[in-house]
């Protein structure tokens, strides 16, 4: 017969378990996407930044956190692929899209 | 802007602890207060039949929380399997009240939904133990029943819970993160947005004036306000 303690035990560390991986893979998808979103506020950014009217020593710690920004992407994506379909709802539009 | 910051910084503490306190929450709910609920739940169908016992609850590393039920009345069949059969089925009631508050309250409070999905678990391990067990109330509500050859059935149902346990938690985490990374990400741009532009609008405005910088401030909080709804 299976002890009582041992199968609370056994059931705890799943749980543990699937919480963790969870947690680790969608926080590392969502890293990336939101990564990958920046650069292309990188794109807009020069065009924000014609529009106002702020000196030219703030638009230059702007531009140059952007640009740190997409390098921290570029090296990223060579040491991690993203996923496929950590969000099963969007794998299909995603698909479409290349298609 | 301070107010919801304060705000994001109180939600982030949430999220991190809720995870952490739930599981915990889980080990207390499955080592000792659903034993006890189930016990006590067989207490209460006797009563109900106005059947006297003698109740005493014992603790061992093996078993958990049983109780040593003896009842000084007759029970015909049905309520011998009824009898047997409420610790199992309080257990899985309860457990299905708690879930479905945790899916309920998903969206205003996370960490009371984390508390009561983990607690809601911790229910259901109680019943599940019951289908992985040799001898127990399940498997002598089989052999009352005629149908000891069908042993085989609770150890399948078992497993299948277990699956729908960990499918749920796989949903439930990923939801939380995709809610917490969306609050994380609202609460850098306030941060970014109040310590690169916000304070170099007030000095423009303190040196120079309003004039010429306003207009700026508008042009660029429209683009963050479009810009975050096309996300």
């Amino acid at each position: 017969m299976v002890s009582k303690i041992v199968f609370v035990l056994v059931f705890f560390l799943g749980m543990c378990g699937v919480v963790w991986f969870k947690r680790f893979q969608t926080s590392r998808f969502i890293r990336l996407y939101a990564v990958k979103k920046g650069i292309e506020e990188v794109k807009c950014l020069s065009f924000i930044l014609s529009g106002i009217d702020i000196d030219e020593k703030t638009k230059e710690k702007i531009r140059n956190d952007s640009l740190e920004y997409a390098t921290r992407f570029k090296q990223l994506k060579g040491e991690a692929h993203i996923p496929a379909g950590v969000f099963g709802r969007n794998t299909k539009a995603r698909k479409k899209k290349k298609g | 802007m301070e107010g919801i910051l304060k705000l994001g910084r109180k939600r982030k503490a949430k999220h991190y602890s809720s995870n952490f306190v739930g599981l915990l929450l889980f080990l207390l709910v499955a080592v000792i207060i659903a034993p006890l609920i189930h016990e006590y739940f067989h207490a209460l169908v006797l009563a109900f039949y106005g059947c006297e016992y003698n109740f005493v609850l014992n603790f061992t590393p093996e078993s958990g929380f049983f109780a040593t039920i003896k009842t000084l009345c007759a029970l015909n069949k049905e309520q011998t399997i009824l009898y047997l059969g409420a610790g199992v089925m309080g257990n899985i009631i309860l457990s299905a009240m708690f879930i479905t508050g945790g899916w309920l309250t998903r969206k205003e409070n996370i960490f009371l939904s984390n508390l009561l999905t983990y607690s809601g678990f911790g229910f259901l391990s109680d019943p599940m133990f019951y289908m992985f067990a040799n001898k127990g109330d399940l498997v002598n509500i089989l052999n009352l029943l005629g149908c000891s050859e069908r042993i085989w059935l609770l150890p399948l149902i078992g497993v299948l819970l277990v699956l729908f346990v960990f499918a749920y938690i796989w949903f439930h985490v990923e939801y939380n993160m995709k809610c917490y990374y969306r609050m994380l990400k609202n609460v850098n741009k306030i941060k970014k947005f109040k310590n690169e532009v916000y304070e170099h609008y007030l000095e423009n405005v303190k040196s120079f004036g309003s004039f010429g910088t306003h207009e700026s401030f508008y042009f660029l909080e429209d683009n963050l306000y479009s810009r975050r709804n096309k996300y």
